[in-house]
């Protein structure tokens, strides 16, 4: 084969593969003339535009085809620009109602044709139908927009339940908050008012097993709280006097009431303990009995022991007090004592009388004399009562800062003086030294001679007088020295030591014991009870106690 | 007065009963009769004003007090003599006691013959009483017969006017005053002018100090 058979084969193969291209491609090709003629086109062109077949188009202008005239203008327009231009439109969109009406984008290129010579002499042009794309482009679109609005919606969403999140925490918090300072108000609250809380746990047949007991039960007792356990197990630390509260505590707990009840509790060491237990029943209805036992207690030892202690004072100072008022006594008792005592003399008398008369009344006789007894037997009973009485003075000497001593009756004695409206004054030294005694036999000396001046200074005339008890120490005797200095009508005499014998008195009611008694209990503690003359009016009544030498204890 | 066997009573009051049954059987025991009470309310419920005799009182008993019941009785207008009897012995309450008129106030314990001679003597002021209260009775009846001339003529005659004075002050004549003098004499059976007055302070006609 020759070159140019060559070059023929090639150029029909050429040919071919341009033909099959141009057939194929799925844009519709078309070409046109200088005169706006179309020379050809594919078959895609050729349905779009209208024309059975390619070959039909030929010769055809836009405006024998399938479009309106508007679009058929609209492409001679682009295709004049684009041959006068010389220059290619490329990838413009437009909208293109197609031969079957349907109304579809169209990206479509034109370019200029050139001859052989260079000059223009057509335009081709490639109309793609990007209507589906342009479909699935705004279906895509859409959905993007969609997914977009989901996405905002949930994002949203998130943010709403994110914030709700925050919210619960933060109330969360805000309730840890409040539970961590109720509770740390309770601990509080608990150790400031109770000593140890516990919790118990009742099984039905009255076994008792420890839940909980705080620690301060083990602090102050010295027990295990494991103890504690068992039925009645803690009962053995329960003082044997106070079970009995104890039992009845419990029978209480396991009817469904709370018990509030004070006991004892002997500590490991033997210490006793005194409680005041608050305990509560958890109680369940459909068992019908208690389940749980929660409670508290307190010590109150300290203030049991101050309570015992005011008792016992109390109980002292009632006893001064009945005494100091011998005025009032022995007034009482002269009177108890006189009676059977005129009985006597009257019945004896009479006794004699009838046994000298000339008809002895042996019957009255007999009467007289049982009278007798009896009135003897009574005068001695109310001179035993009064020993019984007077013998409760025996002493108990225990070291003594008789500050202390003339400080507990103080009241007593201020008391005292303003019944008799006069003032008191105290003058105690400050720096005493220890001295051995009985405080309330010592007390009982100092409110009679307190009292004997309060009464010294009624008779007085002088008003403005005041009540003195000074207390001071004598290094030179090494004792402790009481005075009670009055402004009554002072001493009788120059004799004054008449006025500390028994049943000496000045007083119209009064048996005069006061002074004996009170000298009798001074000697008792190795002192000396005397009276001096005060240099302006009045007396004044002064005591010693021995004070404690170093090495005497 | 006294009581059925003729012998005058002695109330005893005293809220002591070994005190009590001892004076009345130490009154008992020289011829009297006591009568004992343990209050003066028990006292006062069982005595009669006009009975008489006297009375032995505690002072200072629990509900009132002897000399309360002194006071009372003087308001009453009861007259009877006490004798006080006292465990307490107070000096005003035994000023008090005399100067009302009680006959002795007496601490215990006593002499029986203190107390005996105490009762007697208020028995004594009381049959002193009881015979004055006589006297001013039988006046007074005396009195009661005189005609109201006769009275006017006594009134004169015991303030010691003469006949023919009194003649003047009546405007009667002479002989009349004597004739009613006469008949005042004899009705109130007075022996003297001196007898009349005595009688005439009796009767109330007279201030009984003339």
């Amino acid at each position: 084969m020759g070159s140019s058979d060559r070059r023929q084969t090639q150029q029909a193969e050429e040919r071919h593969l341009l033909t099959h291209i141009i057939a194929h491609i799925p844009s519709g090709v078309f070409w046109k003339d200088r005169d706006f003629r179309y020379l050809g086109c594919n078959e895609a062109f050729a349905r779009s535009a209208g024309v059975a077949r390619p070959d039909d188009i030929v010769g055809k202008t836009d405006y024998e085809l399938a479009w309106e005239k508007e679009q058929a203008d609209y492409f001679r327009t682009c295709d004049r620009r684009v041959m006068e231009e010389d220059r290619p439109l490329l990838n413009i969109e437009e909208v293109e109602r197609q031969a079957d009406g349907r109304q579809a984008i169209l990206l479509t290129s034109k370019v200029p044709l050139h001859a052989a010579d260079g000059q223009v002499c057509g335009v081709l042009g490639i109309d793609t139908d990007i209507s589906e794309l342009k479909r699935v482009e705004a279906e895509l679109r859409q959905i993007r927009s969609e997914l977009e609005s989901r996405v905002r919606e949930r994002t949203a969403d998130l943010a709403r339940a994110n914030e709700t999140l925050q919210g619960e925490v933060a109330e969360r918090k805000r309730a840890e908050e409040a539970l961590r300072v109720s509770q740390e108000q309770y601990r509080l609250v608990s150790e400031l008012t109770s000593d140890y809380a516990y919790a118990f746990h009742a099984d039905a047949d009255g076994f008792c097993r420890v839940e909980w007991v705080t620690g301060a039960f083990t602090r102050i007792t010295g027990h295990d709280a494991s103890q504690l356990a068992g039925r009645g197990g803690w009962t053995q630390i329960v003082h044997p006097d106070d079970l009995p509260v104890v039992e009845r505590r419990g029978q209480g707990l396991f009817a469904g009431r709370t018990m509030v009840t004070e006991f004892r509790i002997v500590g490991r060491d033997g210490r006793i303990w005194w409680l005041r237990d608050h305990a509560r029943p958890i109680w369940h209805e459909a068992e019908h009995r208690t389940v749980r036992i929660l409670g508290a207690a307190q010590d109150i030892t300290e203030r049991k022991q101050a309570e015992e202690e005011s008792q016992r004072h109390q109980a002292a100072l009632a006893h001064v007090a009945r005494l100091s008022t011998m005025g009032e006594l022995s007034a009482q008792l002269a009177h108890e004592l006189n009676q059977p005592l005129c009985t006597i003399v009257g019945n004896a008398q009479t006794a004699q009388r009838l046994l000298s008369s000339a008809s002895l009344d042996r019957e009255e006789l007999r009467e007289a004399l049982g009278d007798i007894v009896s009135a003897g037997k009574h005068a001695g009973e109310v001179i035993r009562r009064l020993r019984a009485f007077l013998r409760e003075q025996q002493p108990q000497f225990v070291m003594l800062n008789v500050e202390r001593v003339v400080e507990e009756v103080a009241d007593f004695i201020e008391a005292d003086a303003r019944q008799h409206g006069r003032r008191v004054r105290f003058a105690v030294a400050p720096d005493l030294p220890v001295v051995r005694g009985d405080p309330i036999q010592l007390q009982q000396v100092l409110l009679n001679l307190v009292r004997n001046g309060l009464e010294a200074m009624r008779e007085a005339s002088e008003a403005a007088g005041e009540l003195i008890v000074h207390v001071r120490r004598r290094d030179e005797s090494n004792e402790v020295v009481i005075g009670v200095s009055d402004t009554g009508a002072g001493l009788p005499g120059e004799n004054t030591e008449t006025i500390f014998e028994p049943f000496f008195t000045t007083k119209a009611a009064g048996l005069g014991l006061g002074l004996s008694i009170s000298r009798s209990i001074v000697e008792a503690h190795g002192g000396r009870l005397w009276a001096e003359s005060n240099e302006g009016p009045g007396a004044t009544f002064l005591f010693t106690v021995p004070a404690i030498r170093k090495g005497d204890e | 007065m006294t009581d059925d066997q003729g012998k005058p009573t002695v109330f005893i009051v005293d809220d002591d009963p070994g005190v009590r049954q001892m004076i009345a059987r130490m009154v008992r025991s020289v011829g009297l009769s006591p009568r004992a009470f343990a209050s003066t309310r028990e006292f006062l419920d069982a005595y009669d004003p006009g009975a008489g005799g006297c009375l032995v009182l505690d002072v200072r008993m629990p509900d009132e007090s002897g000399l309360e019941l002194q006071e009372r009785l003087a308001e009453m207008g009861v007259a009877v003599p006490i004798v006080f009897i006292t465990g307490h012995g107070t000096v005003p309450s035994s000023v008090r006691a005399m100067k009302r008129g009680a006959v002795d106030f007496i601490e215990k314990p006593f002499d029986d013959q203190v107390l005996l001679d105490a009762i007697h003597a208020a028995l004594t002021r009381d049959a002193e009483h009881q015979r004055a209260a006589t006297a001013r009775a039988e006046a007074q009846a005396r009195l009661a017969m005189l005609t109201p001339r006769e009275r006017e003529v006594l009134t004169q005659v015991v303030t010691g006017r003469a006949n023919k004075q009194i003649a003047a002050t009546l405007g009667i004549a002479e002989q009349t005053v004597k004739l009613h003098r006469g008949r005042v004499m004899s009705k109130m059976q007075a022996d003297s002018v001196a007898e009349l007055v005595v009688l005439a302070q009796l009767a109330g006609v007279l201030p009984a100090s003339a």
